[in-house]
């Protein structure tokens, strides 16, 4: 057989899907939607866990009351992405991912940083920054990202 | 096997088109629940967690066994998927068996789950590989050529496919889990369209929301259990090569060699005669027949007489798929561990209005891929 070059194939992979949230993370987003509040749920063994999960991850009992907590929190692990990369990335411009351990909450919540990233360190003080009213949709970017409180 | 394993607990979800009233992990822990409730187990008690479900392009949720750790009371334990398409859910109850039996777990929870409604199977299911078409023919397109094979070697009448799917309705409607319940004839399933000759709607499973959990334990505590156990006589998988030369899938190779392992284990030699009840992977209604046939239940080319004759309906000689099987209730990566399960159930003498007369022993089987894995458990009154 005469020699022929091998060949590529470009495969793109899409499709849309409609996930149910059920009554315990679905609160929890209609929350940052409906009323730019941010719910936890307090679990045995676990204290308030954000976002709430309706059962606990020990020894699977439910979930108790519904704590709501606060905006601001403290910020336990960061990663400053340099170069974004346009599409990919939720921002053009360097930017950080975070944990944040919400005021109230036990757990850190993974979010973003847009700004003045060079002066985030584990233990800085961030709040959250909502989106516009008219561009929540129920997401976990209703909170649009985290910035540093001013001090 | 190396140690006796038992079915101590079985747990299943109210299955239906669409459970938007829970997320997956909510539809898991629904299952898990009634599991453990009814072997009189907590958390705690369990000693590994094993899951599985159909490919994640389903939901489209990459890796759920990740983030359903917590869901399945998996924290600080060993936590292993397995993926064996369509038959994922028997696969992952016998991971749950080579487990016990290994001797190194008391208690294993395995768990197997499918939330169709979030995404579209037919594509899901589709290969998107480089240099494979992508047809987009679903297991409706892919499986259709088997049956009108089928019917060519056997001579089989045209009522038998539906004479099963009838047949089949009529079980689920004495199952409160299953999907499809109302009645309907084998006039009825003639009328309605054909999606994939010679199969038509009414003989095709549904998309399913729906969840299995079984608890698998050692004699001893079986022993202790609230219980009458179902005893694990003999469990066995093998898959089957593509594209091998002379391959047969409409009475495939894996398949009888499959059921040879179980029976001989289990100590069978006449599965129609020593077994009183299997429930077994039916997706589209012909593939009865045929999975008669390449289980050893009759001679090849017998299947549909079986069924026309009406041995496998319940009350008669072998009833097949008493809960209705995958015909009526299809949450796919949850199927074939129904099918185990509701094997369970009928050797404990739990199966509520479905229970079959006097079963002693049960076969629950099931098959996925493109007529490629199979795995079947032989479960028992008597260890």
């Amino acid at each position: 057989m005469a020699e022929i070059p091998p060949l590529h194939q470009e495969v793109v992979l899409e499709f849309p899907y409609k996930h149910s949230t059920g009554p315990v993370i679905g609160r929890f987003l209609a929350g940052l939607k409906e009323q730019k509040k941010i719910w936890g749920q307090r679990v045995r063994g676990q204290g308030v866990v954000v976002p709430p999960l309706g059962y606990s991850e020990l020894d699977g009992s439910a979930g108790d009351e519904w704590v709501e907590v606060q905006p601001t929190g403290t910020v336990t692990a960061v990663a400053v992405v340099h170069e974004p990369i346009e599409g990919l990335h939720p921002f053009t411009t360097p930017f950080a991912f975070v944990l944040v351990r919400l005021d109230g909450a036990d757990t850190a919540l993974a979010h973003v940083v847009k700004d003045d990233v060079a002066r985030l360190r584990v233990g800085t003080r961030v709040e959250a920054v909502w989106a516009p009213d008219d561009q929540r949709q129920g997401t976990i970017r209703d909170i649009a990202c985290f910035r540093i409180v001013a001090t | 096997m190396k140690r006796p394993v038992a079915v101590v607990g079985v747990g299943q979800t109210r299955h239906a088109s669409r459970r938007a009233d829970v997320s997956i992990a909510e539809l898991v822990r629904e299952a898990v629940d009634r599991a453990l409730l009814d072997a009189g187990l907590e958390h705690r008690d369990i000693d590994a967690v094993v899951v599985g479900k159909a490919p994640d392009q389903l939901e489209g949720v990459m890796q759920p066994e990740q983030f359903l750790a917590g869901a399945l009371g998996a924290h600080l334990k060993p936590l292993i998927r397995v993926h064996t398409a369509g038959s994922v859910g028997a696969s992952t109850a016998i991971t749950g068996v080579t487990h016990v039996a290994s001797g190194l777990f008391e208690r294993v929870l395995a768990v197997a789950f499918e939330k169709q409604s979030e995404g579209n199977a037919m594509w899901a299911l589709s290969p998107k590989m480089p240099f494979t078409a992508p047809l987009v023919a679903g297991a409706g397109g892919f499986f259709a050529p088997y049956c009108r094979a089928y019917i060519a070697r056997t001579g089989a009448p045209p009522h038998i496919g539906p004479t099963i799917a009838a047949n089949a309705r009529a079980n689920a409607a004495r199952n409160d889990y299953a999907h499809l319940r109302e009645p309907m004839t084998v006039e009825d399933v003639t009328n309605s369209p054909v999606l994939w000759d010679p199969i038509r709607y009414l003989e095709t499973c549904p998309s399913s929301d729906g969840a299995c959990a079984l608890v698998l334990a050692s004699e001893e505590t079986a022993r202790k259990g609230p219980r009458r156990p179902a005893w694990v006589k003999s469990a066995a998988s093998y898959a089957e090569a593509m594209w091998v030369p002379g391959r047969d899938q409409v009475n495939p190779l894996a398949g009888r060699v499959c059921a040879k392992h179980v029976y001989e284990r289990a100590g069978i030699r006449d599965p129609w005669r020593e077994i009183q009840t299997a429930e077994i992977y039916v997706p589209f209604s012909w593939f009865e027949a045929m999975w008669l046939e390449n289980l050893g239940f009759c001679d090849v080319g017998q299947g549909w007489r079986v069924v026309d004759r009406g041995e496998q309906r319940f009350g008669a000689h072998l009833p097949i798929n008493p809960s209705g099987g995958v015909l009526c209730t299809n949450p796919i990566g949850a199927s074939g561990m129904l099918r185990l399960g509701e094997a369970a159930l009928q050797v404990m003498g739990r199966a509520g209005d479905h229970q079959v007369d006097g079963v002693k022993n049960a076969l629950g089987h099931a098959y996925g891929g493109g007529a490629q894995y199979f795995a079947m458990w032989v479960v028992s009154t008597e260890r």
